[in-house]
Order: structure tokens, then C-alpha cells, then sequence
């Protein structure tokens, strides 16, 4: 049973997969209603895993930074090491 | 090859027989136009620039270049050559070998030896999970192309 640090992980990169097909189709029917409502829908799905994510193992991308009085970016692991080789 | 020669072809293959010149401004508007059989307002014939040959048998025109070092000999039978920034003359494609409108879902008639792709629509999805899996969320995308005999043993 994978732990809920690479459950987030796994479901921000299957989102981002999503979005970035259905952005490809986008790209040539800009005005496909069904297709915005398939990217509302998983944008919606990729930020709320993110936010999840943030708030409890740090920073996805040093964007992330929020104001706090430490640079959490350097607290590892990074988000594309495996658990493993913490 | 541009919109404007395909659409060339495209008229071509209704003209039956004879040469056809297109005003430029044609092309914009014929590009996804289902052909009628009538030749669209704007092509006009050229008699003059037509051999007689070439009206019957739809033959490839016999253009040929001169080189440079032999002094011009009057060839009768080719066709002068067009100013620059006009279409030249076109071979009239037969229309044995092209699949008209009717037979295909693109609405016009189709030669051979030129690749079409028609444009998706949005219809089933994968979940995304499965999505993933096959590199693709939608399923008429999904063409696993596996070579077979050989080039995979093994692995």
C-alpha cells in the first residue's frame, strides 16, 4: 500500500497528464465546451492534490514558497525522489 | 504542397478534360468546400493556352526546358511558360484512381499519392489513471503500433 506522500504525487502527475492532452485538443478546438468542462474538472483535481501535498510535505516547485521563515525547498526528499531514498 | 495547388487538384479532378486556370482568390474559399459538378465561378478556360492533344487524352503536357546553349527552336506543341506569381498550366488528373466526395467522410474528392487527416472530436474519454497507462486520454487515439515478426523478441 503506497503512503499518502506518493498517492498525491501519483494522482498530481496523472491530472497533469489529463490536462496537458486535453490542452493539445484545445489547442485546435478552443471553443469545445465538453473538453473545457474535462480540464475545469481536472485542473480542479490537480489543485486540490497539490495544495494537499504543499501543505504537507513541502514544496512541489519553489513557487510554492509561501512567506515562511525557512526555505522548506531544501528540506528533502524532492518531489520526484522516491521514498526510498530519503 | 499549399492549399492552393491541392485545391488545384481538387478542381482538376472535377473539370473533366481541359485546361483550367483558378484566380488566386478561389482558394481560400474551396478548401473545405464539398465539389459540385459544375466548375465554380472564377475558373475560366483558356483556349488559346490549350494543345488539342491535351484536351483529348488528358496526357501529360510535354514541357520541356531549354538549355541554355542551343538556340531556340520552335517547338510548337509546348505550352508557353506562365508569368511569375501566376499558376502554371495543370496536368488535368483523370478521374480513374480518385475517390469522389460521396465514397469518403472528408466531403471532397480525394487523390491518390496526398495524405488527409480529418480533425478530431471529442468523444469518449479514458479514466485518467488508464489515460496514462496508454499515453493518451482518448481511446481512437490509443494505436499501439507493435511490430510483429522480430524487432520485440526478446525483450
Amino acid at each position: 500500500m503506497a503512503d499518502e506522500r506518493t498517492v498525491l504525487l501519483n494522482r498530481i502527475q496523472v491530472c497533469d497528464f489529463a490536462l496537458n492532452d486535453a490542452a493539445l485538443y484545445l489547442d485546435i478546438n478552443p471553443d469545445d465546451q465538453t473538453a473545457l468542462e474535462y480540464f475545469k474538472k481536472y485542473s480542479a483535481m490537480r489543485n486540490e492534490a497539490a495544495n494537499m501535498f504543499v501543505a504537507k510535505y513541502g514544496p512541489l516547485t519553489r513557487a510554492d514558497y509561501s512567506g515562511e521563515g525557512s526555505w522548506k525547498w531544501v528540506d528533502g526528499p524532492w518531489p520526484w525522489q522516491k521514498q526510498e531514498e530519503k | 504542397m499549399d492549399y492552393k495547388k491541392q485545391d488545384l487538384y481538387q478542381m482538376a479532378g472535377q473539370a473533366q478534360g481541359g485546361w483550367k486556370q483558378v484566380s488566386p482568390s478561389m482558394s481560400g474559399e474551396r478548401r473545405m468546400a464539398a465539389p459540385t459538378m459544375e466548375p465554380p465561378a472564377g475558373i475560366v478556360a483558356e483556349p488559346a493556352a490549350i494543345p488539342p492533344s491535351a484536351m483529348e487524352n488528358n496526357a501529360t503536357p510535354n514541357i520541356s526546358i531549354q538549355p541554355l546553349d542551343i538556340p531556340s527552336v520552335e517547338i510548337p506543341s509546348v505550352p508557353s511558360v506562365p508569368p511569375i506569381g501566376t499558376f502554371p498550366p495543370m496536368e488535368i488528373l483523370p478521374p480513374t484512381g480518385s475517390m469522389p466526395p460521396e465514397e469518403n467522410p472528408c466531403g471532397f474528392c480525394l487523390t491518390p499519392a496526398m495524405s488527409y487527416t480529418p480533425m478530431q472530436k471529442w468523444g469518449e474519454t479514458y479514466e485518467s489513471e488508464q489515460g496514462f497507462h496508454r499515453g493518451t486520454i482518448f481511446p481512437e487515439l490509443d494505436l499501439p503500433f507493435v511490430p510483429e515478426g522480430g524487432m520485440n523478441h526478446g525483450r
